[in-house]
């Protein structure tokens, strides 16, 4: 027995599992997406989700490494401008230290290397985006102030951050965005100290950590007598005695004759009523003595001149009245320390020191124009000595450090176009592996519509006719 | 003498079935209907002959029926009715968390970590600090947007669930009232086959409904009585009403109504369907997602309260309300917060100094003893005020404090050298160390040949030896570990002095100032609640990018966008992207395993029905043939009886 039910039953229930299907696969051909909700397909959808959240992940590491490498590429620009200029300073350099240039030109050379040094500093504060290039982690801040004098740079001083900022540009890959300027300008080699200067003052036995290029200046303070002799301090002593440490005046009288003389010096006429007789000995040293209370006294006399020391131009002193082996002498700007050996200082004078290996850019290029400006009134030879050693450093701090450092930067940015074109390749495989489950198969969809519409069609003419006829139509 | 009586009966039979198949063409739509198939007899005749003659007779109309098949189309129905509620709110859940073509949840979680990372790389932009913010702001949005659309859910489905048991309870009246029906009428000897065809369509309804089964209890023939989770809704003529409501935890149940006893253990049907959602699917998903939203919350405030943006160090900070008695008492206590240390650096411009304080927190502290304790350090200022804690300074123009986790470096009980040393570097281990440093060859820094400083960590192993000796530059640091520098300024360091380095993973151990909403990114502790730090959405420079001394490093927001992808004992191990990911896909295989049962169901009721119509149903054709029949009957009867009377005419014209 058949009921007229399971006709309209079965009718509803076919065209109801076809109208959903018809649903299904128009939705999908109208989306181009097999998958539109997670019950679509839960594992695959998942992975969907996975793959977009990657693909999403990997722009915004791409993003990054785009901003890294514009501020390295500024960096790197910079950078190659800075050499340029000490590459020109240096030719220069070479032309006026040579025969052909005299003296005078150097004053217009001190004036080129001082518009160098502008425009060297000038680069090493790029900012780029309202950002410093060279301040480390620090961007925000100008990382090279200067100091100025006169209108001139007397200083430079790095105020940026010795740390770099490292910035994710892949999944557990971090690159450095900026440069140190206090790694990228300066030399990180450190050696022994050198003098150049005849105040006798020497390498101390410990470690220095002043940097670069500096003055010590030996003043005298006082010159001590002993007593007994009639001989004593001239009243210009203090502040025109040159000698440091021991030294001996001998007077000597040959009948009416009466002589003085310092460290075996020339001696010196002498009458016994002068306050303040200058006696210079054979190397220069001078010290004013009062032979008011001379009272024939003859032979040597051990006299003692104390000073002081500074690194600093004055800013701070460390008192010379112990001649040991390592006296501090601290700057009180950097707070850096220059241990001098002391045993064998004798006068007073400038010593010019240098700490190969410590280099840095702006302190080289300062010493420099100084140099040729001979702004302490140095003797030629010694101008030249040092103009001669800070073409050295200049040379040391441009190959060894700011060439090493433009080719770090430019390998660096080589890297970042490798690792890009990784993340490009990784988010190109994850967009198609994402569109391989997510897209609609079209042909599949056109296929599978036209057959579900057959069926359906196919359902509604069956029952139509089914349903036409009956026993009734007959009766 | 002719017998009208055999053409009387013929006649009144065919009557009798013509009227039955007319009952079971019109009804031949109805539902629940099923066809009644005419049960005619021969009879004798009255007044025996020498052979057997008689008329017909209608015993009845049998009703076509299979009670097992009927059995099983309430239990199967009852099943289907139950999975369609599911699939249909399940499908709703899935909308609501989110598909794959729109931007949901899952894209602004994603858009929130990928804007960290974006701030990762310029950390002083304020550009990428308020990208960052909004970010966070469009995630707390949508999970608060998802924790509304879960509880408005839930609160449909109760009534919903409150509307079917009024269905439930008119269902059982008319079950009860229709079972006093058929009983009066059986108990005359009738046959109420309409009546039984309504009872059992309102039976079958009311098993979609509540999963109700047929049982026997009142023992009355044809009488139907009811039961569903263990309790009788109809038995004989008495209906039972029932209600819904909560149980002490919350929980919706099913009670005979005022009984007061709800019962959440409830099978089949479309309460049933909605009972399994509102007391299991919908409270695991709940936790589910309030886990993930805390434990974002959690981790980012973690982080983000040991740091400072680039507004730089605190004069004041206010948490936000809190329990105001001991720390053991909190929510969270023993997970997220727990005894430690917290440590406050305070800042002293005019002395020119950074102190590092550390406070000590212990289980029996409250927030006022916290404050107490902060209240005492040099420099800073605290009180509770509305149940917050609140940190400031003393003079606002001299002090500012932060809590950023810088290594500290403690000199030991009887130094004596002149040199300092200092530590520097930003070194973050994963757990606290602590460095104990020992002059083991004593002398001047930068002098001294074979002067040594030896480094060794908590397992007294020596990790380090440094010569602050002859080649030293005084103030250049000398690395411990990685990114962990100690330099000596000018001076002596004598022998066997001692002096500590102490590294930190937090600065904050207890986890106190992320549980008093001290500096915090978000506020709030579920999905319903998340949203922004109300100062933060304020001034995005107080996101809290840097954990470095310098303070301008991009650290702590690096922390903070790789927590995305990290791994969280809270979340079984998943990054809190793949928890969403997994619950989003544990949703759509529910829907499509429910998708899949109701499929299948709906073919097994298919095949049901059609068995069921094979047997009850009404075939136009086959009432058709059977009224051409009785029509030719009644026709041949009444032929039969005027041929009867013919013969008779003939008789009497005989006389």
């Amino acid at each position: 027995m058949s009921g007229w039910n399971r006709i309209y039953n079965d009718i509803g229930f076919w065209l109801g599992r076809q109208g959903a299907e018809l649903a299904r696969l128009q939705e999908q051909a109208a989306s181009g997406a097999r998958v539109l909700r997670p019950s679509d397909a839960p594992v695959d959808a998942h992975r969907i989700l996975q793959l977009r959240a990657q693909i999403e992940s990997l722009q915004t590491y791409s993003e990054n490494l785009d901003q890294v490498s514009h501020t390295l590429e500024m960096s790197h620009t910079a950078l190659e401008g800075i050499s340029h200029s000490i590459t020109a300073a240096r030719t220069l350099l070479s032309q006026v230290s040579s025969e052909t240039y005299g003296p005078e030109s150097w004053t217009t050379a001190a004036g080129q290397i001082d518009s160098f040094l502008e425009h060297v500093l000038s680069l090493a504060n790029t900012e780029s985006l309202g950002r410093y290039l060279f301040g480390g982690a620090s961007r925000s801040t100008l990382p090279f102030a200067a100091e100025r004098s006169g209108g001139s740079i007397a200083a430079v001083t790095y105020q940026g951050s010795s740390e770099e900022m490292m910035v994710p540009v892949a999944p557990g890959v971090t690159y450095s965005s900026s440069v140190a300027g206090d790694s990228a300008f300066r030399e990180d080699d450190r050696q022994l100290p050198v003098f150049v200067g005849n105040t006798g003052a020497a390498v101390g036995s410990a470690t220095s950590s002043v940097r670069g290029d500096l003055y010590l200046v030996a003043t005298h303070t006082q010159t001590t007598y002993p007593g007994g002799n009639g001989v004593a301090a001239g009243t210009s002593s203090a502040d025109g005695d040159t000698i440091l440490s021991g030294h001996v005046l001998t007077i000597v009288v040959d009948g009416p004759t009466k002589t003085i003389a310092l460290d075996g010096g020339t001696p010196l006429e002498f009458q016994g009523t002068e306050q303040d007789l200058k006696v210079t000995s054979s190397a220069g040293d001078v010290a004013y003595v009062d032979l008011q209370s001379w009272a024939g006294y003859t032979g040597d006399i051990a006299i003692t001149g104390t000073g002081k020391l500074t690194i600093d131009d004055g800013d701070s002193y460390t008192n010379l009245t112990a001649f040991t082996d390592n006296v501090a002498v601290t700057d009180d700007q950097t707070g850096r320390v220059l241990y001098v050996n002391a045993t064998n200082i004798l006068r007073t004078g400038t010593e010019s020191v240098r700490i190969p290996g410590t280099h840095d850019l702006f302190g080289t290029l300062i010493q420099i124009r100084d140099v040729l400006r001979n702004a302490r009134g140095l003797p030629a030879d010694t101008q030249k000595a040092l103009l001669a050693q800070a073409m050295t450093a200049l040379e040391d701090v441009h190959e060894e450090v700011l060439l090493r450092k433009t080719t770090s930067v430019g390998a660096r940015l080589q890297a970042m176009d490798s690792l890009k074109d990784n993340l490009a390749t990784i988010e190109a495989a994850a967009g198609e592996q994402a569109a391989g489950l997510e897209d609609a198969d079209i042909v599949q969809i056109a296929t599978d519509l036209a057959r579900t519409q057959t069926l359906y069609e196919m359902t509604l003419a069956v029952s139509a006719r089914l349903l036409r006829l009956s026993l009734l139509d007959f009766i | 003498m002719p017998n009208f009586e055999i053409g009387l009966s013929g006649l009144r039979v065919a009557q009798n079935a013509l009227e039955i198949t007319g009952t079971n063409l019109a009804n031949s739509a109805t539902v629940g209907y099923h066809r009644q198939d005419p049960d005619i007899r021969s009879k004798l005749a009255s007044g025996m002959t020498e052979f057997p003659v008689g008329g017909v007779r209608m015993e009845g109309a049998r009703r076509a029926v299979d009670l097992l098949l009927e059995r099983e189309l309430l239990q199967q129905g009852s099943l289907l009715a139950q999975v369609s509620q599911e699939l249909q709110t399940l499908k709703s859940l899935e909308s609501i968390l989110g598909d794959l073509s729109t931007d949901g949840p899952m894209d602004a979680m994603t858009g929130f970590f990928n804007a960290l990372r974006e701030l990762a790389a310029q950390p002083d932009s304020q550009a990428f600090q308020e990208q960052a913010v909004w970010a966070a702001d469009a995630l707390a949005n949508h999970f608060r947007s998802l924790g509304r659309s879960l509880n408005d859910l839930e609160q449909n489905i109760r009534l919903q669930a409150q509307g079917m048991v009024e269905e439930i309870n008119t269902l059982t009246s008319e079950v009860a009232s229709l079972n006093e029906q058929i009983d009066a009428v059986t108990t005359v000897g009738g046959r109420p086959n309409l009546v039984l065809d309504r009872r059992d369509q309102a039976a079958t309804e009311l098993a979609e409904l509540t999963g109700a089964q047929p049982t026997r209890i009142s023992h009355a023939p044809d009488v139907l009585d009811l039961v569903a989770w263990g309790t009788p809704l109809v038995v004989g003529n008495n209906a039972i009403e029932v209600e819904v409501g909560s149980t002490h935890a919350g929980m919706l149940g099913v009670s005979v109504k005022d009984a007061g006893f709800y019962t959440t253990d409830v099978n089949g049907g479309r309460l049933g369907g909605l009972l399994t959602l509102v007391n299991s699917i919908l409270p695991e998903l709940r936790t589910k997602l309030d886990t993930l939203a805390e434990e974002i919350i959690y981790n980012i405030n973690a982080q983000h309260v040991q740091g400072v943006g680039p507004a730089g160090r605190f004069t004041s900070l206010a948490g936000w309300a809190v329990d105001s008695g001991q720390l053991d008492t909190w929510t969270g206590w023993g997970t997220h917060l727990q005894a430690g240390t917290l440590y406050v650096r305070v800042t002293d411009a005019t002395a020119g100094s950074t102190t590092s304080n550390a406070v000590s927190i212990v289980a029996t502290d409250t927030p006022a003893t916290i404050a107490a304790k902060l209240d005492a350090l040099d420099g800073l200022t605290a009180t509770v005020a509305d149940l917050a804690l609140r940190i400031g300074v003393e003079d606002e123009a001299r002090y500012s404090f932060d809590f950023l986790p810088v290594p500290i470096t403690t000199l030991q009980g009887g130094w004596s050298g002149t040199s300092t040393p200092t530590v520097a570097g930003n070194r973050t281990p994963a757990t606290d160390e602590l460095f104990t440093c020992t002059v083991t060859a004593g002398g001047t820094v930068g002098l001294t040949g074979g002067l040594t400083v030896e480094v060794r960590n908590q397992a007294a192993e020596l990790v380090a030896t440094l010569n602050p000796g002859a080649g030293y530059p005084a103030g250049d640091g000398l690395e411990i570990v990685d990114g962990l520098y100690l330099g000596f300024d000018t001076g002596t360091l004598t022998l066997n002095d001692q002096f500590t380095v102490r590294t930190l993973a937090y600065s904050d151990s207890s986890g106190l100032l992320a549980a008093a909403g001290i500096n915090t990114f978000f506020k709030g502790n579920s999905l319903a609640t998340i949203a922004v730090d109300d100062e933060v959405m304020a001034d995005t420079t107080r996101l809290a990018s840097a954990v470095g001394a310098d303070m301008n490093d991009n650290l702590n927001v690096r922390r903070m966008a790789e927590l995305g992808e990290q791994q969280l004992s809270a979340l079984g191990n998943l990054s809190p992207t793949d928890s969403y990911r997994l619950t989003l896909a544990g949703v759509g295989q529910r829907v499509l395993f429910s998708n899949s049962r109701q499929s299948g169901l709906a073919e097994v009721m298919q095949q049901l029905h059609k068995q069921r119509d094979e047997i009850g149903g009404v075939d136009i054709n086959e009432e058709a043939a059977k009224m051409l029949m009785f029509e030719q009957m009644f026709q041949a009867m009444a032929k039969f009886v005027s041929s009867q009377e013919r013969a008779m005419q003939a008789l009497l014209e005989l006389l």
